[in-house]
């Protein structure tokens, strides 16, 4: 039996999804988080018979008449699978709102029950909506659910498998002039009456409220972005530098620093294995894989903070004070969804720029989004701030400044570049703030934790494994002395040369950069690995063994490098995804890498400048590629003028 | 000798056994960043 | 009048919504448009916040030019 769950945007889809099927997906309370269709089985909880009940949680819509692209897959879902059952979720803080679909979902012929959500909102507003006559006008039940503290839950599930056994096909109620070409006001007429008689309001929902005074401090004109970056300043210093980098220091240095190296060691050597199995076996996947799940506290930290910021209603309110902002790039507020979804992981938010009507708005922001540091990019950040940053705790929070006005900087010259024009418009729900769940925090921070375990156990396992195997041995398959002559350093030399510009000298930090092409923790772990074969020192540990290739200005640098330039091989496919087009996903890898390299470049270059009086390496390559680079991009601003100006367009 | 082979065998089939996760992660172009993360999306279905 | 002329406070009755037919609609099933009520509860930032129904909405200042109010 399959059940799908439909309703607004908000109405609480994924909570209840969440609760009846043990999963952890990302609710949140604002429009486009959930873009996709996701299915899984119901929780025993709710199935003591045991039947094959899949549930599918479906993206939220309004109507049936699409405005944004992942309304347009409820409605395919549900017009072309056909469920056996549809709960349809009503925003009990918002009745009349929500049945505006009900009364189009009913016509469909597919049983549906009613879930009243919100039903403690309902109730602390004092506002009583009677379940009984809102059965009766639409022709189906209706159970009222809190789908935060899984009340009505089992009640609301068992009646929906009843249902779903009867295979009764639904009858829609009727209403005057559901055939005349004016349907949809007849719709809102016969709703508008049904919530008339059903619903009895006890508070004037126009009066200012506490969430509104709060709105006006958060979203304000001048304060607003302030707040923004003071909260996120807090948040990621917290994790990286704070409790998180406290804790991570810990398990880098000690647990997978000393302990488990030396027990691992020690059985091996006591059942007599060979030194280079050993040493694969150590060095290679345990010392790669260690580099990296050290910062599984940090990792949890964050997503822990993120989550409870997610939840209280904070970043619709981003939305509104970024929209000024993005709207002259081209962009508007509804870009900056994607973007924070991405701080957790790029594929995500590249997928969540299907909220996005613009067709170049959206190609805009698939090319901006992999710019915030994702997850993934954490453990670069704070492995290079912990060795070259000790006392700043400035750094790791920059990286995210620094993508912030690198999003701005890459979306003006985005806007001059390609010539199109911005039509979009901008709305979005602001829903009433509330008390962050722990719970759901908890979970997602569990979630997060498993898959960067996960993560790490597979890819970068496997990887590190091939990294070992490449730095330990030359082409003829023979084990090297000398690691610079191994197959690792041979294939790093190739690509060593165009990174000369930015100042890094070294086969190894070409070959770190692009195993980070795999997934950014590799950049981590391949130099865990090269390094522990040749250095006595930690890697971990201020003026660890990396300070021999950096001095801190180009190991900033190194870090925007990794961060700015294009994201993992997952992220550039959902980008081709995203993109639709071969010739656009190009366009945007290549302006990824522009922005990083060049802006790698200004770094090392302008800061050794500053920092230590003297050019760095590469000086004069570096201003030989500024001054083509910019001769390039004023042409094509040029050409893309001249282009504006025959068809009338406004830059 | 005996030794070696044993936990030369061993750590080969992890090794095997997560080469062969990550490789069926990246064919159905599924990231490994949580259960946010959807499987793969038929693309090209919106223009 | 369009909403974009409005005082912060105020209830309005909506005349007619302007603009594109998809956005028309949009705000449609929000419950915007002609003869529904509308009470503008602030403008931050540039956008403007209102009340429809029982929620709130943030709206850009071209969506709000779009919503003709009853003087």
């Amino acid at each position: 039996m399959k059940i799908a769950l439909t309703g607004n945007p908000n109405s609480g889809k994924t909570t209840l999804f969440n609760a009846i099927t043990g999963k952890a997906e990302v609710a949140g309370n604002w429009p486009g988080v959930t873009v996709e269709k996701k299915e899984a089985d119901l929780k025993k909880k709710y199935n003591p018979k045991g039947i094959n009940v899949r549930v599918v949680d479906l993206p939220g819509t309004y109507s049936f008449s699409p405005y944004t692209g992942e309304e347009a897959i409820t409605r395919d879902f549900i017009l072309g699978e056909e469920p056996d059952v549809i709960i349809n979720i009503v925003d009990g803080a918002n009745v009349s709102r929500s049945l505006f679909f009900t009364t189009q979902l009913l016509e469909l012929g597919i049983p549906i029950i009613i879930a009243l959500n919100k039903s403690d909102i309902l109730s602390k507003r004092g506002d009583v909506v009677d379940k009984n006559a809102l059965s009766k006008a639409l022709n189906c039940k209706v159970v009222a659910t809190t789908a935060t503290s899984e009340d009505g839950l089992i009640n609301l599930i068992s009646e929906a498998v009843k249902l779903g056994k009867e295979k009764k096909p639904q009858i829609a109620p009727d209403f005057a002039g559901k055939d005349s070409e004016d349907s949809d006001r007849a719709r809102q007429r016969f709703v508008d009456g049904i919530v008339e008689k059903c619903q009895v309001k006890k508070r004037d929902s126009s009066k200012i409220t506490f969430s509104d005074k709060v709105d006006r401090v958060v979203a304000h004109k001048w304060l607003g972005l302030p707040i923004f970056f003071a909260i996120m300043w807090a948040v990621f210093s917290f994790s990286i530098e704070g409790l998180g980098g406290y804790l991570s220091g810990y398990f880098n240095d000690v647990v997978f620093g000393e302990i488990v190296p030396s027990v691992a060691n020690g059985f091996l050597e006591g059942m007599g294995v060979n030194p280079l199995l050993q040493a694969l076996i150590v060095d290679g996947a345990i010392g790669g894989v260690g580099a990296v799940v050290g910062f599984l506290p940090l990792i949890m930290v964050l997503f822990f903070c993120l989550s409870l910021l997610e939840d209280c209603g904070y970043m619709a309110r981003v939305a509104v004070v970024m929209d000024r902002f993005f709207k002259k790039i081209g962009l508007s507020g509804k870009s900056i969804i994607p973007m924070i979804v991405g701080s957790g992981c790029a594929i995500p938010g590249v997928m969540a720029t299907r909220t996005i009507e613009d067709v170049n708005e959206r190609r805009m922001t698939t090319i901006l989004t992999p710019f915030v540091p994702c997850g993934a990019k954490l453990p670069i950040i704070a492995l290079f701030a912990a060795v070259f940053f000790p006392e700043k705790n400035w750094v790791g929070p920059s990286m995210y400044v620094i993508a912030i006005t690198m999003i701005v900087i890459g979306g003006l010259l985005l806007k001059k570049i390609f010539v199109w024009e911005n039509t979009s418009q901008f709305i979005i729900e602001l829903p009433e703030y509330k008390i962050p769940s722990l719970k759901y925090a908890f979970l997602q921070m569990i979630d997060k934790a498993k898959s960067f375990i996960y993560k790490a156990t597979t890819i970068i396992l496997v990887c590190n494994t091939l990294v070992w195997f490449a730095q330990a041995y030359s082409w003829t398959l023979s084990p090297v002395e000398d690691q610079s002559l191994s197959i690792l350093a041979s294939i790093g030399s190739v690509i060593a040369p165009i990174l000369i510009p930015l100042g890094f000298v070294g086969w190894q930090l070409s070959a770190a950069a692009l195993t980070g092409f795999i997934a950014k923790e590799n950049v981590v772990a391949t130099f865990a690995v090269i390094l522990v074969a040749t250095s006595e020192e930690s890697l971990h540990l201020p003026g660890g063994a990396l300070a021999q290739f950096f001095t801190p200005v180009t190991a900033f640098a190194y870090l925007v490098f990794n961060l700015f330039t294009p994201p993992c091989f997952a992220a550039i496919g959902a980008m081709n995804s995203e993109m639709g087009s071969k010739k656009w996903l190009f366009r945007g890898l290549a302006f990824q890498f522009g922005v990083g390299y060049i802006l790698a470049m200004i770094v090392t270059q302008v800061g050794t400048l500053i920092a230590y009086k003297t050019p760095a390496v590469g000086f004069v390559p570096a201003i030989v590629i500024a001054v083509a680079m910019a001769i390039y991009i004023t042409t094509v601003i040029r050409k893309a003028e001249s282009e504006r100006h025959k068809i009338g367009v406004e830059a | 000798m005996l030794v070696n082979i044993i936990a030369g065998l061993i750590f080969g089939g992890i090794l095997i056994f997560v080469s062969k996760k990550a490789w069926d992660d990246i064919r159905k172009n599924k990231c490994s960043c949580g259960s946010s993360c959807p499987g793969k999306k038929k693309s090209g279905k919106r223009q | 009048m369009v909403l974009s002329k409005a005082n912060i406070g105020q209830t309005f009755q909506v005349k007619s919504v302007e603009g594109k037919e998809n956005v028309k609609k949009f705000l449609f099933t929000l419950g915007c448009f002609e003869g529904e009520e509308i009470t503008l509860i602030s403008i931050l930032a540039g956008n403007y916040i209102v009340n429809i129904k029982d929620s709130r909405y943030a709206l850009d200042e071209n969506m709000a030019k779009a919503i003709v109010m009853e003087a």
